[in-house]
């Protein structure tokens, strides 16, 4: 696995050499939900811990289904026929809606490509329904996922501009090699999915030029989808989740999210920050490696500490705050690599050595933000009366904060869902999932309609697949 | 709901019958007919005894601090706003504060879907005709909180009870885990902001209504000192602004 | 801002002709270029026009850098559009 890592930082790989290690991603698994599952199993990754030394290396750009390979598992333990009921109207009888009544006849099956790139990671992935609902028995077909991530060195965030510009550079081969992965000919396809937001605004711009021409191309319609839909989607659609509370914990968001009345309502976000904001923040004061990302960076470094240091801890109701956090634990890092031996928190006041580590610090960062994630989480779901959640975005990665939801879950004899990297990451698999659904509903985007928002709220979206 | 976490209640309160009757998001609430130092008079009187449960998946530092925390936090300030003019908060009859045991006054009573709370009662249908004046009520009682310099942290349908006055139904707050002392007009603008986001998501089909009547209330409350009512409500609307202005990236 | 302060400031004008094989082609570009609307109208005036097979761009902007930004943004979202068309047609 590690041989895939460019540990020579000074020459980085061709387009072909980097071409030629991208290897295929892991064979889509059907996800064991079908039976309820006695204990509990954990996800686990055979990726090497990457250690504090490595800190001055500069990664390359590879795609991070290269190097990261998590076993796919999902975790489920009880219950599951609970129903999420909230505004009074009761759902005891459930009507399905109609999903086909737009099929072109004589077709058994429909298949969509998506295009992702709101933020540094480009996907690309193809998916295929059969007729008829979705459900354990008809599960929605991963003909192909691939991505590539844009990684900046150290201490670096990714900017618009540089990011728009890897997607360019990337868009079209992407296409290509999901379409060979896929062995699906435009001819079977029936829509071009793409994010259409939230998500920076050149980056969706540079991936939606794409999407237009090759709708004109292969003369087939576009589904403009938000990136926020894609994730509920998809992390239902694979773990069998019917109505969970969401956690939706990525780079750019962090929302706790319960569905009613066609859409998807927020219950509880951040007030300032995203959780993946606050942890790429970190990251780059600490200044390690942006791969195979710095949240993947902190957690294994969160691995190592023991130490719990006290931090500011804001929940207000199902909202949070993680800015007042990040700013003070940034103050103790710096005054740790000053040696502002003044500061009581870091260091002895009597032998002048620091009591506190990297490690400790990145431990404690984890342990009160996700302590508040899972909080809110909780709330939200004695709110509306359910018991299962669903993890998705980038965050949802992280082993710690799966554990810590379990914990909390297991507690109200609920059950926790949660998506391994291919699905947690930004990809485009989602896309083309969600936006497969609005075709089936019917919905179509004119070329003027594709226009991307950076602002596009999760409860905009009419869900008009789900009664 | 968890049988071990039951149990560990019990072992906290020797000798004294407790029935759960709900799991909130941190605590147990339980009944109780024994009063913690009094002989009980009437028979049948009610307590409320509310346990904060150790969060297994917190760390034991950090759970011990907020739990002593907020249960102290709720403590004092249900102790400061017992009978204060206009409010009606459960009275506060004992605490534990290491264990996270508080005792209170039995608020609220069973209605068709559950137990009184404003939550339930506007789940009921679609429109009462009382919905309106409650409402107003309940922002009415924010206002006065906040002019005190509190802040109750976690406002919801859920952490509003109702209690019949006769034939009248009557809003109580409940719930200050999460409430502090503040004069600081951001702090009541969030406080607001989290109700009205409560009442989007929570009530989505009439929560324009539901919000309009509650900020009427919110102003009435402020009587003659519109002066803070109009700093706050311009901080509520920089507050919203921020709201829209997140969720920039995927 | 009226029409006549417009047309005085923008000093700085561009025209480009792009070849395409057909008209299709240029067709489809222009339709994939033109529908990203200009952050700044009173500054900047892009049109596209297709002319038999080629795609002539029009840029107008008040001055050198806001016309140098334009147009180096147009020309790489082509790039998009002429890889797209060379690799899927």
């Amino acid at each position: 696995m590690s041989s895939t890592r460019h540990q020579d930082t000074k020459e980085l790989p061709s387009y072909e050499e980097a071409l030629q290690e991208h290897e295929r991603p892991p064979p889509y698994t059907p996800p064991l939900t079908g039976s309820i599952m006695a204990s509990i199993t954990r996800l686990s990754r055979d990726d090497p811990d990457p250690i504090y030394e490595d800190l001055n290396n500069v990664v390359d750009s590879t795609d991070f289904a290269d190097v990261d390979h998590y076993n796919y598992d999902v975790l489920s333990n009880a219950v599951r026929d609970v129903s999420l009921d909230t505004d009074g109207s009761s759902k005891g009888i459930v009507t399905m809606v109609n999903l086909d009544q737009y099929a072109k006849p004589g077709k058994h099956t429909y298949t969509a490509i998506g295009l992702e790139g709101s933020a540094n990671k480009l996907g690309v992935g193809i998916i295929r329904h059969n007729l008829g609902p979705l459900s354990q028995e008809n599960r929605a077909q991963v003909l192909s996922n691939v991505r590539d991530t844009y990684i900046t060195p150290p201490g670096e965030g990714f900017l618009p501009r540089d990011t728009a510009r890897h997607h360019r550079n990337w868009v079209v081969r992407l296409i290509k090699r999901s379409m060979e992965e896929a062995g699906v000919s435009r001819e079977e396809l029936d829509c071009i999915c793409f994010t259409k937001g939230p998500g920076m605004g050149a980056p969706l711009q540079s991936v939606v030029i794409a999407a237009r021409a090759l709708s004109q191309l292969w003369d087939l319609p576009l589904i403009g989808v938000n990136h926020c839909i894609g994730h509920i989607e998809m992390g239902r659609e694979i773990t069998g989740a019917d109505n969970p509370v969401v956690l939706y914990v990525s780079g750019g968001n962090t929302q706790v999210i319960a569905y009613s009345n066609q859409r998807y309502r927020i219950f509880g976000e951040t007030l300032d920050i995203a959780i993946g904001n606050c942890l790429d923040r970190f990251a780059r004061t600490l200044k390690i490696p942006n791969y195979p990302s710095p949240g993947y960076n902190i957690e294994q470094l969160a691995k190592k500490g023991s130490n719990y240091i006290e931090l500011p801890y804001t929940v207000k109701g199902m909202d949070l705050s993680m800015s007042g956090i990040l700013a003070y634990i940034d103050q103790l890092a710096n005054d740790l690599f000053k040696g502002n031996t003044s500061n009581k928190v870091i260091f002895n006041q009597e032998t002048k050595e620091a009591q506190i580590t990297v490690e400790d610090l990145c431990f404690s960062l984890q342990e009160t933000l996700f302590a508040m994630l899972v909080e809110i989480t909780e709330r939200a779901m004695a709110h509306v009366n359910t018991n299962q959640v669903l993890i998705v975005g980038g965050v949802g990665c992280n082993e710690r904060l799966q554990k810590m939801m379990e914990d909390m879950v297991l507690d109200r004899k609920g059950s926790i869902y949660a998506t391994d990297e291919r699905f947690c990451i930004d990809n485009g698999i989602m896309i083309a999932h969600a936006g497969l659904l609005e075709f089936r509903m019917g919905k179509r985007f004119e070329l003027k309609d594709t226009v991307c928002t950076q602002k596009f709220r999760t409860d905009e979206v009419l869900v008009s697949w789900r009664d | 709901m968890s049988d071990h976490l039951v149990e560990l209640a019990k072992s906290h309160l020797t000798n004294i019958p407790v029935s759960l009757i709900s799991q909130g998001a941190e605590s147990l609430i339980f009944t109780t007919t024994t009063h913690p130092y009094m002989e009980t008079s009437d028979e049948g009187q009610q307590y409320i005894v509310k346990f904060r449960p150790p969060k297994k998946y917190r760390h034991p530092q950090l759970d011990a601090q907020l739990t002593k925390r907020r249960t102290l936090a709720e403590a004092r300030l249900l102790q400061r706003l017992y009978g204060a003019d206009g409010i009606s908060v459960p009275s506060i009859i004992a605490v534990d504060a290491r264990n996270g045991i508080l005792w209170l006054e039995y608020i609220g009573q069973q209605i068709e879907n559950g137990v009184s709370s404003l939550k339930n009662y506007l789940w009921l249908e679609d429109s009462k005709a009382d919905y309106e004046s409650l409402l107003r009520a309940v922002g009415d009682m924010i206002a006065r909180l906040h002019q005190m310099g509190i802040v109750h942290g976690d406002l919801t349908t859920s952490n509003v009870m109702l209690q019949k006055h006769g034939s009248q139904w009557a809003p109580c707050l409940i719930d200050f885990g999460l409430g502090f002392t503040s004069d600081l007009v951001e702090d009541k603008a969030v406080d607001l902001y989290v109700l009205e986001r409560a009442i989007l998501s929570t009530h989505p089909v009439h929560s324009d209504n539901y919000n309009s009547w509650l900020m009427e209330g919110y102003k009435k409350g402020y009587g003659k000192d519109q002066g803070k009512f109009k700093q706050v409500m311009k901080r509520y609307e920089d507050v919203r602004m921020r709201g829209r202005k997140r969720s920039m990236l995927g | 801002m009226t029409a006549k302060r417009q047309k005085m400031s923008f000093s700085c004008i561009l025209d480009i002709g792009v070849p395409f094989e057909t008209e299709k082609q240029a067709t489809i570009a222009k339709r994939t270029l033109e529908q990203d609307p200009i952050l700044k109208p009173d500054d900047l005036v892009v049109r596209y026009e297709v002319n038999t097979s080629s795609l002539d761009m029009h840029f107008e902007a008040i001055s050198d850098r806001v016309l140098r930004v334009a147009v180096s943004s147009v020309l790489e979202s082509l790039k998009t559009v002429i890889e797209v068309i060379d690799e899927f047609e």
